[in-house]
């Protein structure tokens, strides 16, 4: 519909000495709901403030549509931003800071009034209109911040971790509306988080951000079961860690050398023999049995046992290592606590990849306390 | 109070409570109730009460003069004035006895007048006990010439505060949304180090630059409008603007920092979102950064207006007496030269009361409630 592509030619960002953006090449499909995740500092809001104009690159350029974007200051791109803390105008009502944008452009007050009560129907905040900031709830607010930004017809919307202050369920809940609002108007999202789950359950396609620099750029499906680095792995949802030395590849699947013996995954790309490497393995991939189906399990002593809901969380220790696995109701009912135990997967479930820096998830997934 | 006693407990709060109490006291409660009863009592300069405590003084002044001279021997020429009660040329020297005995005569005669007038002069006491003693008489009392003085005291007053606004602006927004941490310091250094110094000693120093010979006539004579040498200078002092620029000066920290405090405390996302937006700089001034620094504003108006409009020091400075009075001039002049502090207390109030009007003005036109400008 009205979305536009956007593309980053070999952009990089520095300050000072230091480089938040190593140089980077993306595209964004017009009309793509496409979301920036990585840990804080990763460099993702300054990617995204190069493209909305408030900052320039160091080097590189950036277009949107057919237009190149150097030397166009933010109030003359195609794009809308919605800040973190929204940013919205406290001395002016709902319908006048929906209107502002148009306001900038000299459209006249009935005609701003108009598009406005529209973008408040779309959003559905209709009786609202009259009231000032102050008076909304979070949810209403986000509504008020995202009509504001609707409200110019940008090609490219911008979102700067806008759920962030938003309770759990509210934040569920507007991941849904946000969706589909983008749906319904077709404009390009580019989407910023540190949020897995909303970068994954909202996005048509996910980068992964570290250091600078972009990791991996998938659906959200592929980024879950195919991670491409390490850090990615270990960023996006839980795995288990296993270090050891690659000692055999074959048909895709790769065989580690492990602190907890010999195991299989399958091989990412460019992996051989003798190097360090890492197995991750899913929890909720991970099958708990008194006795093992195939040679791909470790003996496992369970520490824990957390019931979750859906899910029944334990925690299992093999020699110095912790391991998590999460177990459906049924398969959890079958377990015997004072029995012997052992952990198995199957190979295609795991993922075998060379060394790398993993996320830091505050040290859960390496040596165990006790 | 509560809270108070929870922190300092009993004895520490009750003491803070008497002093915040007496100094409440003895500072603005007593000193206003007496002026504005003084204000409230009108003073006929020219009734005969008046007239009679009058002649009283001379009288008595007059019986003293003889007295000393009786005993002393008349001075003709002391300290180069001529002794007025000598009325005979010759008697520079010795009295004679017959001098003696006409001084005698003189103070008896004097003394006689003395008694009638004190006789008099309790008598019209007495009449005016019996009349009601208040009056706003000195309220109404202000001649044109006055009330044309303290109308050009406000204006000018006025005119302070739009130059100051007009200049604090720029500056308050350049200390709170355009310059990092390191600039801003500078900015406030650079600020504040005026301000280091007695406020009588800067305005003594614009002399320098106002002067016959001083800076601003020194360089007309470089570019060749002016001559030092012959006199033909202009006389700055002349002219109102002299005492606009230093009033400007002297107050202008008052207009900056209540505008920077408020400026400061604006989300700078608000601006991004704007420009963001499409906004223009004035629009962005116009709708988000004006709107949020009202209170600011307001306050430094406030403050500049009341410090402008009350200020004796600049205009008795700067003026050199080549300019029509300020009207805080007249009310030093009616406390101080005339001695008439109930007409000095009527125009203290008159000005007082124009300033609240003005407090009142600009907070209906900037909208501001009073919990706002306490903030």
């Amino acid at each position: 519909m009205r979305g536009k592509e956007v593309v980053l030619d070999k952009v990089s960002a520095k300050f000072g000495d230091f480089t938040a953006v190593n140089p980077t090449d993306l595209v964004v499909n017009a009309g793509e709901f496409f979301s920036i995740l990585g840990p804080s500092g990763c460099g993702k809001t300054t990617i995204l403030r190069m493209i909305s104009g408030f900052l320039n690159p160091a080097s590189g350029s950036i277009r949107i549509g057919e237009d190149i974007m150097t030397g166009v200051p933010a109030n003359q791109r195609p794009t809308a931003l919605i800040f973190q803390n929204l940013a919205l105008f406290p001395y002016m009502s709902v319908w006048e800071n929906i209107a502002f944008g148009l306001e900038a452009r000299g459209v006249g007050k009935t005609e701003r009034r108009k598009r406005a009560m529209e973008l408040i129907e779309l959003v559905a905040l209709s009786g609202e209109e009259m009231k000032k900031i102050d008076e909304l709830s979070g949810g209403q607010r986000q509504r008020v911040a995202v009509a504001r930004a609707l409200a110019v017809e940008p090609a490219v919307l911008l979102l700067d971790e806008p759920l962030s202050a938003l309770d759990l369920k509210l934040r569920q809940h507007m991941r849904a509306e946000l969706r589909q609002i983008q749906r319904m108007t077709g404009v390009t999202f580019i989407y910023i988080t540190h949020d897995q789950g909303e970068a994954l359950t909202m996005s048509d396609r996910v980068a992964v951000m570290n250091h600078g620099r972009i990791e991996q750029i998938d659906t959200s499906d592929r980024i879950y079961d195919h991670p491409s680095t390490p850090f990615v792995a270990s960023f996006v949802g839980e795995n288990n860690i296993l270090r050891g030395r690659v000692t055999a590849i074959e048909n895709g699947i790769a065989t580690l050398e492990s602190e907890l013996g010999s195991l299989r995954g399958r091989k990412a790309p460019e992996l051989a023999v003798g190097v360090d490497a890492m197995l991750f393995v899913r929890p909720e991939v991970l099958k708990i049995s008194e006795q093992p189906q195939s040679d791909n399990s470790v003996a496992v002593k369970p520490v824990r046992r957390d019931m979750e809901g859906a899910f029944v969380n334990w925690v299992l220790s093999a020699g110095k290592r912790s391991l998590v696995a999460h177990l459906t109701k049924a398969a959890d009912a079958g377990i015997d606590h004072d029995r012997s135990l052992h952990i198995e997967f199957a190979v295609d479930d795991a993922i075998v990849m060379a060394s790398g820096e993993l996320a830091d998830t505050g040290g859960q997934d390496d040596e165990a306390s006790d | 109070m509560k809270h108070l006693i929870e922190i300092y407990g009993w004895p520490l709060t009750t003491f803070f409570s008497a002093c915040v109490g007496l100094w409440l006291a003895i500072l603005i409660v007593a000193p206003q109730f007496f002026m504005a009863e003084l204000s409230l009592r009108f003073e006929d300069r020219g009734d005969r009460l008046t007239q009679t405590v009058n002649d009283l003084d001379v009288l008595y002044r007059h019986k003293g003069t003889m007295e000393y001279d009786l005993e002393h021997g008349p001075a003709c020429n002391t300290m180069g004035m001529i002794n007025p009660m000598m009325t005979d040329d010759s008697s520079c020297a010795q009295l004679g006895v017959e001098g003696k005995l006409r001084l005698e005569q003189q103070i008896l005669e004097t003394e006689d007048l003395i008694q009638s007038l004190l006789v008099e002069e309790q008598n019209l006491k007495e009449i005016k006990a019996q009349q009601y003693p208040y009056s706003v008489k000195n309220y109404t009392a202000m001649t044109g010439l006055h009330a044309w003085t303290l109308t050009k005291t406000v204006v000018f007053a006025l005119t302070v505060t739009l130059i100051a606004l007009a200049a604090c602006y720029p500056v308050a927004y350049a200390l709170a949304l355009r310059s990092g941490p390191v600039k801003t310091a500078i900015l406030f250094t650079a600020l504040f180090v005026p301000y280091a110094v007695n406020e009588l000693m800067r305005i003594y120093a614009w002399l320098t630059v106002f002067d016959l010979h001083g800076l601003l006539n020194t360089l007309l004579a470089i570019v060749g409008f002016a001559a030092l040498a012959s006199d033909e200078v202009i006389v700055w002092y002349r002219f109102p603007g002299t005492v606009l620029v230093v009033l400007v000066y002297t107050y202008i920290l008052f207009m900056v920092f209540p505008i920077y405090n408020t400026m400061a405390t604006l989300d700078p996302n608000q601006v991004e979102a704007a420009r963001d937006l499409g906004a223009k700089t004035w629009r962005i001034h116009w709708r988000i950064i004006i709107p949020h620094t009202k209170p600011g504003i307001a306050v430094g108006c406030i403050m500049t207006f009341m410090l402008a409009a009350g200020s004796f020091s600049v205009p008795h400075i700067i003026t050199r007496g080549l300019q029509p009075k300020w009207f805080t001039q007249l009310i030093y002049d009616k406390f101080f030269e005339s001695s008439n502090w109930n007409l000095g207390s009527a125009y203290s109030f008159t000005l007082l009361l124009i300033c609240i009007l003005f407090i009142l003005a600009i907070m209906a036109i900037f909208g501001v409630k009073l919990r706002q400008l306490a903030r």
